[in-house]
């Protein structure tokens, strides 16, 4: 018994730019209108509206010639972002049919914008009552979705690209059966192979896939490049063309719009307790919890403000994210009420709850990171930090700080104890030498008076050569003064007059 | 104990030490500390446990101790291994105190890992940058009032005033907590329990003392290798 076979099926979305602007209702479309992009030093027509189509003006016009068409045409330049994120959200949409979906990213290799999904349907069109069941389903989603799409499933992704794209004709969305894929695609035109060779199999006479199958590989290689057989072998089957399939990414998020602004901040606090209640109960689910928190208040005016708080540990507690947000809640001024809440969770990790009433640690431990909280959203999360190692031999870098939320990720070990290194490391001081010596007998260091009482053996640091800016080479000595201090006094390796010293640190 | 009057009376115990039981709610710590230092210290509420548990630092018998619930200020530039003699004493106990060290960055962020090895693990040290002296006295007043028990040491250039070092020594209280205030520059009178000057080698002189002996200690040696880097 043979492996069943994989099925692809490919959405195109031909009028993607203009039905973005007909999801937005945008009232321009109610008269000829054209959505264009500037394209071999013109600007030229990517979509027209079918006002516009009735005039003669279609894709590929340059917009001179169309406004001469039709004098009153309005006109607006593609707007990749926007087209790409509608095309990301439907790729999450999609994902209720199959979990395999990817963006065709085929057309960014030639300049264009992605106007294709391609998803992987193998052992799934039964829950939908076959292929068929499948596509209706998809087409009427996607018709409500206000979205013109042209629907294939064939046995590899090339060819139910090539179908949706010059297959399908007038909107119907076609099943290629299983191993029929060479026959159906020998009737299509060699511009569905999408190759750059597409020009020169025209020139050479060739109009249709089907006439290349009898021409023997090596001769196409000659003529036209590797490119055309490559092709041709992807769409047959014959050469391996895996989906480009990203891990869906799981916004935790939620909004909520409001009939009517609201003006209390009561009342806006009580629906973030209800936005907080569904996205938290979603988290806790799950098993995660989020370290950060951003809420977006919308007013009416489309005045958009933004308000950030982060926790110590990730946390999924409802009244804690709250508390949090009830200060700058309250600092909040929306002159005109706020008509439209989003509460999005950042840096969402797992949980991992402890028994706190046994624990002594962990209650210690539970307190401790409330406090890093509540000092962390004052002072900032960057400046509640621990020490951490760091893998460098120079003084100043062999350890540093990480901030606390992000200790014990992925750092290296700890070096062994250093005994002869000092307790605080100042970037190198001046001092002022009242006697020399090597080091100076007597000398001064902020504003205070220092004699010289024994010294160790120098110790010299090389730099990290390796670097772009490796910094000097320097000799350390260890001092201990009569006053008291122990000072590490740092200079560059030179004859003993020259030395420019200068107090690198002091001992415990 | 049946016996015990029920209603707000005086009663002595067998060591002479006057107790006054409530017979309203307790008054809160603003208010006890409101009082006159005297009278302060000759009643104590009976619901309030004794401060008995103190941290010795110097191995001396009948030598000062550092009390918790308390503040202490430190001065002198042998403040920062008073200060770390205390974070090893704390950290040898059994409970968890972990340690926090609040400041400007050029005061927290000089501190060398390597070097604190000797006295505490460095990854259990918690470091606060607050920027201005009021950030700094305000991080220092949540930290002492947090549940953690923690043992707090702030870096003030100048000591604090009566009002702001009463402010710690009422979180402190709160939260059991002990306070270390290095002072680089001038002290002020202040509430706090005891002060100590370290600015002659390998003494510790006590200058302030509420509760103890004041005098001059030699600096025990702690922070031998037997502590582990992490």
């Amino acid at each position: 018994m043979s492996a069943p076979s994989k099925r692809y099926l490919y959405i195109w979305l031909p009028r993607l730019s203009l039905d973005r602007l007909a999801r937005a209702e945008d009232v321009r479309l109610n008269g000829p209108f054209v959505t264009c992009r500037e394209e071999r030093g013109a600007f030229r027509v990517v979509n027209a509206n079918p006002s516009a189509r009735e005039q003669g003006i279609g894709p590929g016009a340059s917009l001179a010639d169309a406004r001469a068409l039709c004098p009153d045409l309005l006109s607006e330049p593609v707007d990749p972002q926007s087209e790409v994120a509608l095309l990301r959200a439907l790729r999450r949409w999609c994902d209720r049919f199959t979990p395999s979906v990817a963006v065709d990213e085929a057309p960014l290799t030639k300049g264009d914008n992605p106007d294709g999904l391609q998803l992987d349907v193998s052992g799934a069109t039964h829950l939908f009552g076959g292929e068929d069941g499948l596509l209706n389903e998809l087409a009427a989603g996607l018709a409500d979705l206000q979205l013109s799409a042209r629907l294939a499933v064939a046995d590899t992704p090339s060819a139910a690209k090539a179908w949706a794209k010059f297959g399908a004709k007038h909107g119907r969305s076609t099943s290629i059966p299983v191993g029929e894929s060479k026959a159906y695609c020998a009737k299509l035109p060699v511009e569905a192979l999408e190759s750059s060779a597409s020009y020169d199999l025209r020139r050479a006479g060739l109009q249709t896939i089907g006439q290349l199958y009898d021409i023997k590989s090596i001769e196409l290689n000659r003529r036209f490049g590797l490119d055309v057989c490559t092709r041709l072998d992807k769409m047959l089957g014959r050469h391996p063309e895996p989906l480009r399939l990203l891990a869906m990414s799981r916004p935790f998020a939620t909004r909520m719009t409001l009939p009517e602004p609201i003006m209390h901040t009561e009342s806006v606090q009580a629906l973030l307790t209800r936005l907080c209640t569904s996205l938290l109960a979603r988290l806790e689910r799950e098993g995660l919890g989020a370290r950060g928190f951003a809420l977006s208040v919308w007013g009416p005016d489309e005045d958009c403000k933004t308000l950030e708080t982060g926790f110590a540990r990730p946390t999924h507690n409802v009244r804690a994210v709250a508390r949090q947000f009830a200060r700058p809640l309250d600092a909040l001024q929306m002159p005109f009420g706020v008509e439209r809440l989003r509460l999005q969770a950042c840096a969402v990790a797992a949980t991992h709850p402890r028994q706190g009433v046994l624990d002594e640690n962990g209650a210690a431990q539970d307190a401790m990171d409330r406090l890093i909280t509540l000092l962390g959203n004052r002072v900032g999360f960057d400046s509640v930090r621990t020490p951490s190692p760091s893998q460098s031999h120079l003084p100043e870098r062999e350890c540093t700080s990480v901030g606390v939320t992000m200790a014990g990720v992925d750092t290296p070990d700890w070096p062994a104890r250093r005994a002869h290194r000092p307790l605080r490391l100042f970037a190198p001081e001046r001092i002022h030498t009242l006697e020399p010596g090597d080091p100076p007998r007597r000398f001064e260091w902020r504003r205070t008076v220092y004699d010289r009482a024994s010294v160790s053996a120098p110790e010299r640091i090389a730099p990290e050569w390796w670097s772009d800016r490796p910094g000097p080479l320097r000799d350390y000595w260890r001092v201990a003064t009569h006053q008291g201090q122990t000072l590490w006094l740092s200079s560059r390796p030179t004859l003993p007059h020259e030395r420019d010293w200068s107090v690198a640190g002091v001992f415990a | 104990m049946a016996d015990q009057p029920a209603r707000g009376t005086a009663f002595n115990d067998v060591s002479g030490v006057s107790y006054a039981r409530p017979s309203r709610p307790r008054p809160s710590l603003q208010v006890l500390h409101s009082l006159p230092a005297g009278v302060r210290r000759q009643v104590r509420l009976a619901d309030e446990p004794a401060p008995s548990h103190a941290l010795s630092i110097l191995p001396d018998a009948g030598a000062p101790t550092l009390e918790w619930g308390r503040t202490h200020e430190v001065m002198g530039w042998g403040a920062d291994r008073f200060a770390l003699g205390v974070l090893n004493a704390a950290h040898r106990l059994l409970s968890p105190h972990p340690p926090v060290w609040v400041g400007r960055s050029r005061d927290v962020y000089t501190l060398r890992p390597e070097a604190l090895g000797a006295f505490i693990p460095p990854a259990s040290l918690t470091l606060v940058d607050a920027g201005r002296r009021a950030d700094i006295l305000w991080a220092a007043e949540q930290i002492l009032r947090a549940p953690a028990q923690t043992v707090c040491v702030v870096q003030l250039s100048q000591g604090p005033n009566l009002a702001e070092s009463r402010r710690l020594q009422v979180a402190s209280e709160a939260g059991r907590s002990m306070g270390l205030i290095l002072i680089a520059g001038r002290a002020h009178s202040s509430t706090c329990q005891t002060r100590w000057e370290c600015d002659t080698p390998d003494v510790w002189r006590a200058v302030k003392n509420k509760t103890g002996p004041v005098g001059e200690w030699a600096i025990p040696n702690v922070g031998g290798p037997e502590v582990a880097a992490p």
